[in-house]
């Protein structure tokens, strides 16, 4: 194998591969990036079982072949050479040259036979959808997401094709997120529900954050892949059951609360810190036209603050993990928040005026 | 004690002083800032037993109607001050043992120790006037010199840095018994014979306070208090190599830029290079045990006879990357000597680093 690239069009692709790439990992071949040269095509590939990253790159392209290095010393390397620079990459045995005006290196390289490829079998055809509607879609409900529960279908997310809409839902167990856009076509034979792990879905959301006005999503079996340019990333998909979230969205919510975001999000910021630091509980009390938060904690230490809202129903007092609110008000896009509650045992729901097809839900905790 | 004052000028002082806690500590109180207030203003200190700050907040920014002093959990004050909307005032009021902060419709009580139980660092033996230095000079020489401070060597008196007072003059010294950093500054009415030295966390904490303010400290002790080592610093003039007939000049940027890319497979214990001199050029040459291998050859000004020598690389890039000049001056006597660099437009800092075998 042998070919020259310039520094700028192989780092930042290279980059986007290494962060797949563990720091730690019981097998060697696994901290290697895979390189292969077909014809002027470099395809370079970083796995860690979970989550495949694939970029394809043209380069100056002098003898075909493939071999795998490692990820992190060849970043590190081309970063640190001047910008413009021209790299020239040859095989030399078992060894990669990388090479660059008085500047040379040999890398150790594995064959690119040992390298564990993800098998591809697409059932599905893709379908193509804007790069920042999937990445609101995945922004809005990511933060619900459980990290390493037991439930292990709940350490992910699901993504729904149902009736031209695409869904994503996140929960653990407390809290649930929601949201959904509609997709150019309605399909009979879509995705329906696959359930993406969470390595997964932070992959597709760093992807996403860079990526072209297109983008293409398809699923087989076990997989989904997600097409963006020169880049092409596959998650395995978790193998379990979603729980039934429609059962979980409250609908008999009859008090409705519309408050301003940033005032609300400020005193929950401000009153949390003397809330008790395991438990993190807040009081929220819903008066006519204000609701009044407060906090206490072991050492006796205690916070209150109220602020004007729009409500006129009966006073009612919930308590809430304030670090829930939070979440949710962070995502948040409009100016205001719209939450709708029943009783002090019951669910809250929590919609974004601006960002309609969203929905949250929030347990109440006992104080 | 009661005094109302506004956000702005209550955050960053308050802001230095919780700086200066431990995250973790055995006494409660050490998690809790001293508030003090009479009628020349408002002092705020902090502790953790070794560096102490006081920070002071003037009359003409704070409005006194009660006098006293309280400590109260440093982190939550902070905290709680921070998520206030920018431009509010703050009352503060200490009630039998409460301390409440209102704002606006915000209210809240924290806990509080009582004042005569804060651990003031004992000042009664400080013997020498207080000094005055130029902030942004003593920044200069801290940022020359305390990356090359040990770090829990049981050579105690490593983990911190030696103050060097002679005639009109500063010396800050910093060593790891591997490589040494020296940086100097004129310094008028300094006590020539004293050999105070800080410990690590008091010249950090140091260099932090000279980043928020560049005017004028005073080295007397009055805001700033850190307690000394006790110990001797060893002669470090001996380790400086005094004559030396093989150097050689080239850029600085150059050298640290093929260090830096060569770094990437040095052996990652010993993180070795291997430099190799010869006429006109300067080979940097590393390998590891995975039997990578990286070499770039830059230009110099080296006449003499061809030479090679070890060094560990990240103390050759940690050196090249404090000083400012376009160009370094490296000095080399023989493969078992120490090296000295220096910026050929400014004698006042020098970095010496022993060599490594090969």
């Amino acid at each position: 194998m042998k070919f020259s690239v310039s520094r700028d069009n192989i780092l930042k692709p290279l980059q986007q591969v290494g962060g797949v790439v563990e720091r730690r990992q019981t097998l060697p071949i696994l901290s290697n990036v895979l390189l292969v040269l077909e014809g002027s095509k470099l395809s370079m590939t970083g796995t860690d079982l979970e989550v495949e990253m694939v970029a394809s790159i043209n380069v100056e392209a002098d003898l075909p072949g493939s071999l795998t290095v490692p990820a992190r010393k060849l970043v590190d390397i081309i970063r640190e050479l001047p910008e413009q620079a021209e790299i020239g990459f040859t095989q030399k045995g078992e060894r990669l040259e990388v090479r660059s005006g008085r500047f040379k290196s040999n890398l150790s390289t594995l064959p690119s036979t040992d390298f564990p490829a993800v098998e591809s079998d697409t059932l599905i055809p893709p379908v193509s959808i804007g790069a920042e509607t999937l990445k609101s879609l995945l922004d809005l409900t990511a933060f619900a997401m459980a990290q390493q529960d037991v439930r292990y279908f709940l350490n992910g997310m699901l993504l729904e094709e149902s009736e031209g809409q695409l869904r994503s839902v996140a929960t653990d167990g407390h809290r649930l997120a929601l949201n959904q856009v509609a997709l150019s076509a309605q399909r009979d034979d879509g995705m329906g529900q696959v359930i993406v792990p969470r390595k997964g879905v932070i992959e597709m959301q760093r992807l996403l954050s860079d990526s072209p006005d297109e983008v293409e999503v398809s699923v087989s079996s076990s997989h989904l892949c997600l097409s963006s340019g020169p880049f092409v990333l596959t998650t395995k998909l978790v193998d379990g059951r979603f729980p039934d979230y429609q059962r979980v969205i409250p609908k008999d919510g009859d008090k409705v609360i519309l408050a301003d975001k940033l005032e609300l999000k400020r005193a929950l910021n401000r009153t949390s810190i003397l809330s008790n630091e395991k438990f993190r509980g807040v009081r929220v009390q819903f008066k006519s036209g204000l609701i009044e938060i407060s906090t206490n904690n072991p050492e006796q230490e205690d916070a209150e603050e109220s602020l004007p809202v729009e409500y006129d129903g009966p006073e009612l007092e919930i308590g809430f993990n304030v670090g829930y609110l939070q979440d949710v008000l962070n995502v948040v896009r409009g100016s205001q928040v719209k939450l709708t509650v029943n009783d002090a045992n019951s669910s809250a729901l929590i919609e974004d005026p601006e960002a309609e097809q969203a929905l949250y839900v929030i347990m109440p905790m006992k104080l | 004690m009661k005094f109302d004052v506004e956000k702005s000028a209550l955050i960053e002082p308050l802001q230095r002083v919780v700086n200066v806690l431990e995250r973790r500590q055995t006494l409660p109180i050490l998690s809790h800032v001293l508030i003090e207030c009479s009628e020349s203003g408002i002092v705020l200190v902090g502790t953790d037993q070794e560096i102490e700050l006081s920070a002071r907040i003037p009359i003409d920014s704070v409005d006194v109607s009660g006098v006293g002093a309280v400590t109260v959990p440093g982190r939550k004050l902070l905290d709680i001050v921070r998520h206030l909307p920018e431009g509010v005032v703050i009352s503060c009021e200490a009630e039998a043992d409460r301390f409440v902060l209102r704002s606006q419709r915000f209210e809240s009580q924290l806990a509080t120790l009582p004042a005569n139980e804060f651990p003031w660092i004992d000042l009664a033996v400080v013997a020498n006037d207080p000094i005055k230095a130029s902030g942004k000079a003593l920044k200069t020489l801290l940022s020359k010199t305390m990356f090359a401070m040990a770090q829990q060597d049981v050579r105690y008196f490593f983990n911190g840095m030696l103050f060097e007072f002679e005639a009109g003059l500063l010396r800050c010294v910093a060593t790891n018994g591997q490589r040494l950093a020296i940086a100097e500054a004129a310094l008028e009415g300094a006590p020539a014979g004293s050999r105070p030295i800080l410990p690590r966390k008091g010249v950090t904490e140091l260099a932090r306070l000279l980043d928020s303010d560049a005017e004028e400290v005073e080295v007397g002790l009055d805001r700033f208090v850190s307690k000394l080592i006790d110990a001797e610093y060893p002669d470090y003039t001996k380790a400086i190599p005094s004559s030396s007939d093989q150097s050689f000049s080239c850029s600085r940027n150059d050298l640290k830029d093929a260090l830096v890319r060569t770094a990437v497979l040095s052996n990652e214990v010993y993180k070795n290079v291997r430099l190799s001199l010869s006429t006109g050029q300067l080979e940097i040459f590393t390998n590891n045990p995975q039997q990578e291998q990286a070499i770039e050859q830059i230009s110099v000004d080296y006449t003499k006879e061809p030479l090679e020598i070890g060094f560990n690389i990240h103390f050759l890039i940690e050196a090249l990357s404090v000083m400012s000049g376009d160009s370094v001056r490296v000095e080399l006597t023989n493969p078992s000597s120490p090296c000295k660099l220096q910026d050929p437009g400014d004698p006042s800092a020098q970095f010496i680093i022993s060599p490594m075998v090969l």
